[in-house]
């Protein structure tokens, strides 16, 4: 009986126009049934306004609010904290209809819930160097990296760190300066440098080159390949101790721990 | 987990030192949850009597860390879920600021009324948060906010009968079996009552009080909305609840909404406190006691100042009422 009351009165929380009438079955007021469909409706609807702050500036209020309304609609929360609610809304935004001539939204919308995602992860340990160095470097070559739990890539055919950074400037300055969408691809890390602290940098070729292939679970000899074939030059000490200090990286798996 | 060892709390300055004896009022709450032997760990004392705290807010998270200029409040309440991370930014904060100030875990999501239980790693998160910041309180409420697989982030509403009754009581059991400690149960507020209903919310809680050994925490607020909107009778509803059971008191601001033919009280917990619930918080104490009241301020979060002096008008009503009645001044301690 209470489950089937749930069921009718939750069917009827964020699909239907909030002053129509309560969900069928349901002997209730529709004025004040709406109170709860619309607390439901604007406290989903804030959680995404808040977890994506630069994508709703960059469409304005009022498109942000009409995509994430059917965001919320159509993808509900099945967690009960808010931390992990947005995950999907990226993907969402791209292929939302209305929004296919910002083509660049999706991967500025990946930025967001990337430093969601690092604000809220847990506290794994991270890649310490010294673990590293006492690799033998027969084993090196083979050696399976991963991304830190806080950490994320997100490599974009848009200049979408330069979007990013323009309207986060934007909220400081008051004046949002222009960016050149033909500069193309550029490739982001986001991560959790400081225990209080979320980073958010933009890579070079060869650093892309190398955390697309720990992403794809490839290993460190792989990835260090692929770094030097993509930039010429490419110093893998100098680079790979720079994505440490960001903890970029997992701590090197215990089973594979030759240290002790 | 918080990095480490949790040191001695510092006494904060600018209010009064927490009590730290036995409080009459606690024991015979305890006595009552002896009839049930849950063999549950007993606290002797809150230590909260008679303390006016405030919801700890993440625009105000940094006020509480600079240990040179620690903000004047006797203890804080957080959000559980805000904190169900399992690390991270927040819930680094949170350790170091519950190494200074003692905390209150407020739920708003475990969805105690769903008919389809608790949902286990919910509640596993929930008890992580528990065991990390050690809380002398926690709550959560009457209400659901899932269905199936789906969270409404909202507290839905209830019909009072006895199944009602039975998944409650069921849910606050299992909650509470698995923190090893009773909680208290907030009555939501109200803008829909079922025709099905068969009992009154104050009699529903004070089974509910009775079937499990919980507490209840008094939201005034949301008192005051339910009389309005529902016609409860909020003299009646004090009288009815027994004074032993409430652990805790909420205040918060509301406002006008529904239509002109229908006008209700909404829960905003966006403004300041009403007279009207001020007056209300004045009967709940000469009735239940000098209970560990909260300021609860969600939405349009104003500066932390405003927060302190609506905490220090509760505390001055709190003196007030304990000076003007021998009676709740017993409990005070």
């Amino acid at each position: 009986m209470l489950d089937e009351f749930q069921r009718r009165f939750a069917s009827g929380l964020l699909i239907g126009t909030l002053n129509g009438s309560a969900p069928e079955g349901l002997s209730v007021d529709s004025l004040r049934f709406g109170v709860y469909a619309h607390n439901a409706r604007s406290s989903l609807t804030k959680a995404i306004e808040n977890a994506f702050p630069v994508t709703r500036q960059l469409v304005g209020v009022d498109f942000f609010t009409a995509m994430a309304e059917q965001f919320v609609a159509t993808h509900p929360p099945r967690e009960g904290w808010l931390s992990a609610y947005g995950g999907s809304f990226p993907h969402y935004v791209a292929h939302y209809r209305p929004a296919a001539d910002l083509p660049y939204l999706p991967d500025l919308a990946r930025i967001e819930w990337a430093r969601v995602r690092a604000a809220s992860a847990p506290d794994d340990p991270s890649l310490d160097l010294k673990a590293f160095a006492a690799v033998p470097p027969d084993a090196l070559e083979n050696l399976p990296m991963s991304l830190h739990v806080a950490a994320s890539f997100v490599s974009s055919p848009f200049p979408v760190f330069d979007i990013w950074r323009a309207h986060k400037l934007a909220d400081r300055d008051k004046q949002l300066t222009q960016v050149d969408l033909a500069k193309g691809t550029q490739n982001v890390l986001i991560s959790r440098p400081g225990v209080l602290e979320i980073g958010v940098a933009l890579l070079g070729p060869g650093d892309a080159a190398f955390l697309t292939s720990v992403v794809g679970h490839l290993s460190f000899g792989v990835a260090c390949e692929a770094a030097v074939l993509a930039e010429m030059g490419y110093d893998i000490g100098t680079r790979l101790g720079d994505l440490v200090v960001v903890r970029a990286f997992a701590a090197i798996a215990k089973n594979i721990d030759v240290t002790s | 987990m918080c990095p480490r060892e949790l040191p001695r709390r510092l006494p904060g300055r600018g209010y009064p030192p927490l009590e730290t004896r036995e409080s009459i009022h606690m024991n015979s709450i305890l006595n009552t949850m002896s009839a049930r032997d849950r063999g549950f760990k007993r606290p002797s004392s809150t230590g909260l009597e008679g303390s006016v705290g405030i919801g700890l807010r993440s625009s105000h998270s940094e006020r509480f860390l600079d240990a040179n200029n620690l903000p004047p409040v006797p203890w804080l309440e957080v959000l559980a879920e805000n904190y169900f991370g399992r690390g991270g930014i927040n819930h680094q904060m949170l350790c170091r600021i519950a190494e200074r100030y003692p905390i209150s875990v407020h739920g708003v999501a475990l969805s105690l009324g769903s008919a389809d239980g608790i949902v286990p790693e919910h509640l596993e998160r929930l008890a992580s948060l528990v065991e990390d910041v050690q809380p002398r309180l926690v709550s959560e409420h009457l209400a659901w906010s899932r269905s199936g697989e789906v969270y409404y982030n909202d507290l839905l509403p209830l019909p009072l009968t006895e199944e009602t009754l039975d998944v409650v009581s069921a849910n606050v059991d299992q909650t509470q079996d698995r923190l090893g400690r009773t909680i208290l149960v907030e009555n939501p507020s109200g803008y829909l009552a079922f025709e099905q209903s068969t009992m009154s919310e104050a009699a529903f809680l004070t089974r509910l009080t009775e079937r499990t050994g919980c507490g209840l925490l008094l939201d005034v607020n949301n008192l005051f909305i339910s009389g309005a909107n529902l016609g409860i009778d909020t003299a009646e509803w004090l009288s009815i609840v027994p004074t032993n059971v409430v652990g805790e008191i909420h205040l918060a601001g509301h406002e006008m909404g529904g239509t002109p033919d229908q006008p209700l009280l909404m829960d905003t917990h966006g403004a300041a406190v009403t007279p009207g619930v001020w007056a209300l918080y004045i009967a709940s104490l000469t009735r239940f006691g000098l209970r560990p009241t909260m300021i609860e301020w969600d939405s349009d979060v104003p500066s932390l100042e405003v927060l302190l002096e609506e905490a220090s008008r509760a505390q001055q009503i709190m003196a007030q009422v304990s000076r003007s009645d021998p009676y709740s001044n017993r409990y005070a301690g």
